[in-house]
């Protein structure tokens, strides 16, 4: 005589694998309805195989995707950053022309500065525009990563903590991360004042 | 942004919601498609795809009384939302466009 429960095993394997309560209601009264033991089994088996699926899907795998690419974005942003910096400083600090036109060392610093500043904003704006749902958190982070990157860099390379020296590329670096943030504010506030304007 | 087209498995399901009114849950829509369509499809496969129509708002559900010939578990009742309703318009109207024109498709 055939039993009036679902297979026990396979219905075990079922609330093991699947939090989904009206999946194995379904199926209980698909049995009872007359459906075979091989029927229940094989619906249990597609639940099976179903389950990771549920729980690990397409949109978790591209948020795994787009976290590893921030990652390298993030990297690859900071390196340049702290290179374009330690390169305006050389330039600014080595060049006889730009020693005879600009003059005294003061006003080369502040030559420098601008000059980071002015590469930062158009860096700002263009990581504001590429990331488009994200906008300012991106921003954020790019900030964030870009003196935390030139912490790493400035302790490596300039003498172990010889803070005299490091201290015109802390700043020089500082100015580029406000630079970064100015372009990407700006691009925020033009995209959000575009979204508030009514529809024609 | 949504998928702009629905699989053919997201349509039949979709269709048979539609058909089904108020009785629309996992047992009634895989019998539906199976009487209608004469294709097998698992009970887990109808739920996964009515999982990613309602993260795309294209039905909604509820769930009724638990029963005790269900072991006491509720059914979960599915209903198609308007956005729903146009996207398989959408569809049809491509299907539509696609089946004209082709003569080996004419007739019985």
């Amino acid at each position: 005589m055939r039993s009036t429960r679902p297979p026990r095993l396979a219905a075990f394997l079922l609330s093991r694998v699947s939090d989904n309560a009206p999946l194995a209601g379904d199926l209980e009264e698909e049995y009872l309805a007359g459906r075979s033991a091989v029927w229940y089994w094989r619906q249990v088996g597609s639940a099976v195989l179903l389950a990771p699926t549920r729980r690990f899907d397409m949109h978790d795998l591209f948020a795994v995707q787009g976290l590893f690419m921030q990652f390298v974005m993030l990297v690859l942003v900071s390196v340049c950053a702290v290179f374009t910096v330690k390169l305006i400083a050389v330039y600014v600090g080595e060049d006889p022309v730009l020693r005879t036109v600009i003059g005294p060392r003061g006003a080369r610093e502040l030559f420098r500065l601008a000059l980071s500043f002015g590469i930062a904003v158009p860096m700002g704006v263009a990581i504001a525009r590429v990331h488009v749902q994200s906008r300012r958190a991106a921003i954020a982070a790019f900030s964030l990563a870009v003196p935390l990157w030139a912490f790493a860099n400035v302790y490596a390379l300039n003498g172990h903590g010889n803070l005299d020296s490091a201290l015109p590329h802390v700043v020089a670096l500082l100015v580029f991360v406000v630079g970064l943030l100015s372009g990407g504010i700006h691009v925020d506030a033009l995209m959000r004042s575009r979204q508030m304007q009514p529809a024609r | 942004m949504a998928r702009e087209f629905l699989t053919d498995l997201e349509l039949m399901i979709l269709l048979a919601v539609m058909r089904l009114g108020d009785e629309a849950y996992g047992v009634t829509i895989t019998r539906e498609i199976e009487e209608t369509t004469g294709r097998g499809v698992a009970v887990a496969v109808v739920y996964a795809t009515l999982d990613r129509l309602q993260e795309r708002g294209l039905v909604t559900s509820s769930v009724g009384d638990p029963t005790p010939e269900r072991g006491g578990r509720a059914k979960r009742f599915f209903r198609v939302t308007a956005r729903g309703l146009r996207q398989a318009r959408v569809t049809r109207r491509a299907l539509t466009a696609l089946w004209t024109g082709v003569p080996e498709l004419t007739g019985g």
